[in-house]
């Protein structure tokens, strides 16, 4: 079976509509809700966290967007066969195809979401436009770490039915150990927490909020880490994919 | 000409899954038994034939058209495709109820290999025929056999030039049977074939029938 780019495009748009169940107010739903998620933990944390209001505000709100669309991709992508047993049973689809479809379903939203954040920055005069450029870069290295881990995944939940149970609990962990909301300085700065350095979220977070005017400065390891967790994890899904295809459908 | 070709095919599915994933994997580990469906079918189909396919339930009929089709690989022997293949295993599966129809459609047509510039054209096209439905209908509104006739009507318009259906036209009342006769025979005279599974039923206009019994052509 080989890539078919219009039966991904396709079967995407199907996957999209019926998230959005073709309704003005599901696709408003979609960007609604991680604005409310912000609003609650900008409400609990703000008076806490020791900087000013306006940088915590847009620190908060990328990183929910980029942990949230890191959630949704590989949510969608690790349970592409699953949801679509039937059709993987009955058209001839490479498994990429399906994987791509799931991950080009909920891509457009995380596209839009970015768009909202750089115009709301411009808004409030936060936009560091010099730094703009890094925002595509951060887009890219998430899409691709979303997608080769929920690969990875989809094999694995094909022949391991807990897999994905396992994965929501490790998304709550990772979600407190990953600076979405807690300060950058009071998780990753502790002795003994360097460590947590290593996950590639911390990486593509602090990537995405450089176009932010108080963003601090960071050492390029902030690239290199999510570079190669991507190359590691890209690697590792096409090569289980591709020793895993004959057994996919029939494990299904 | 053989549009296509299979030799000696053998199929087997693994009886442990966990562990037949771990051999799948990284090349070894724990010994896998497994059930053998096809047990060495060698079988052509050349342009212009309209062959079914009979076979008691269990004998490997579904299998057989699903490695033709590429959805599942054979374990052992070859299968030599010398023209595209639209697989209409189950109508329902190329269906989205919940979605108008035309997007349930443009998915079908990009499955046939239908350029992206025609389908517009074509769904209008194959549409016309029912009056009561349009491409802004729910696809759950369609009957079974409104499916069937339509990806049939789609599949025979794609550049593919071999059908393979399974148990897709026995459900199907005698006017629509004539249509699809109708379809087969175009379809064959332009140098497509025509492969289906169908149980007791009598066609007239099929050329060949070919019986598996026990993984193999009896």
């Amino acid at each position: 079976m080989n890539l078919n780019l219009e039966q991904i495009i396709a079967l995407g748009n199907c996957e999209r509509k019926l998230r959005d169940q073709s309704t003005i107010f599901g696709f408003g739903w979609t960007l609604l809700n991680p604005l409310l998620n912000w609003l609650v933990l900008y409400l609990v944390f703000a008076p806490w966290v020791q900087s000013d209001r306006q940088s915590y505000s847009f620190y908060l709100l990328i990183g929910l967007v980029y942990w949230n669309a890191f959630n949704t991709i590989t949510s969608a992508v690790l349970s592409a066969y699953d949801r679509r047993r039937f059709l993987a049973w009955n058209v001839p689809l490479s498994p990429l195809s399906l994987f791509g479809a799931s991950f080009y379903s909920v891509l457009y939203v995380f596209l839009i979401e970015n768009i909202i954040v750089v115009f709301l920055l411009g808004v409030a005069g936060s936009l560091h436009i010099h730094a703009l450029w890094t925002l595509p870069l951060a887009f890219i290295l998430l899409s691709l770490l979303g997608l080769f881990c929920g690969m990875l995944l989809a094999i694995l939940n094909t022949f391991i039915r807990d897999t994905a149970h396992l994965w929501s609990i490790v998304l709550r962990l990772g979600f407190f150990l990953t600076p979405v909301f807690l300060p950058h300085s009071f998780l990753l700065e502790r002795p003994g927490w360097e460590i947590l350095n290593l996950n590639p979220m911390v990486g593509v977070l602090s990537i995405a909020r450089s176009i932010s005017q108080s963003a601090i400065a960071h050492p390029t390891e902030i690239y290199v880490i999510p570079a190669a967790w991507v190359l590691l994890l890209g690697c590792s899904a096409l090569f289980a994919v591709y020793r895993a295809k004959r057994r996919l459908v029939e494990a299904v | 000409m053989n549009l296509i070709e299979t030799r000696q095919l053998i199929k087997e599915f693994p009886r442990q899954l966990r562990s037949s994933f771990i051999r799948t994997i990284i090349g070894r580990g724990p010994a896998v038994t497994s059930v053998r469906v096809l047990n060495g079918v060698t079988f052509s189909l050349q342009a212009g034939e309209i062959v079914r396919l009979r076979g008691e339930n269990g004998s490997g009929k579904s299998t057989f058209l699903r490695i033709l089709a590429g959805i599942f690989e054979p374990s052992e022997g070859s299968v030599v495709r010398n023209a595209r293949i639209a697989a209409i295993l189950s109508p329902h599966s190329y269906f989205f109820d919940e979605l108008p129809l035309d997007v349930s459609l443009r998915f079908a047509c990009s499955s046939f290999g239908v350029p992206k510039p025609t389908q517009a054209s074509l769904i209008t096209e194959v549409l016309s025929s029912f009056s009561e439905i349009s491409g802004e209908s729910k696809a759950f509104f369609l009957t079974p056999g409104q499916r069937t006739r339509t990806l049939i009507s789609l599949a025979a318009k794609s550049p593919s030039k071999v059908l393979v259906l399974d148990e897709t036209i026995s459900s199907l009342d005698e006017k629509n049977l004539g249509e699809i006769e109708d379809i087969f025979k175009r379809f064959c005279s332009s140098g497509g074939a025509v492969l289906f599974v169908a149980h007791n039923q009598q066609f007239p206009f099929m050329t060949r029938e070919v019986r598996l019994a026990r993984g193999l052509i009896a």
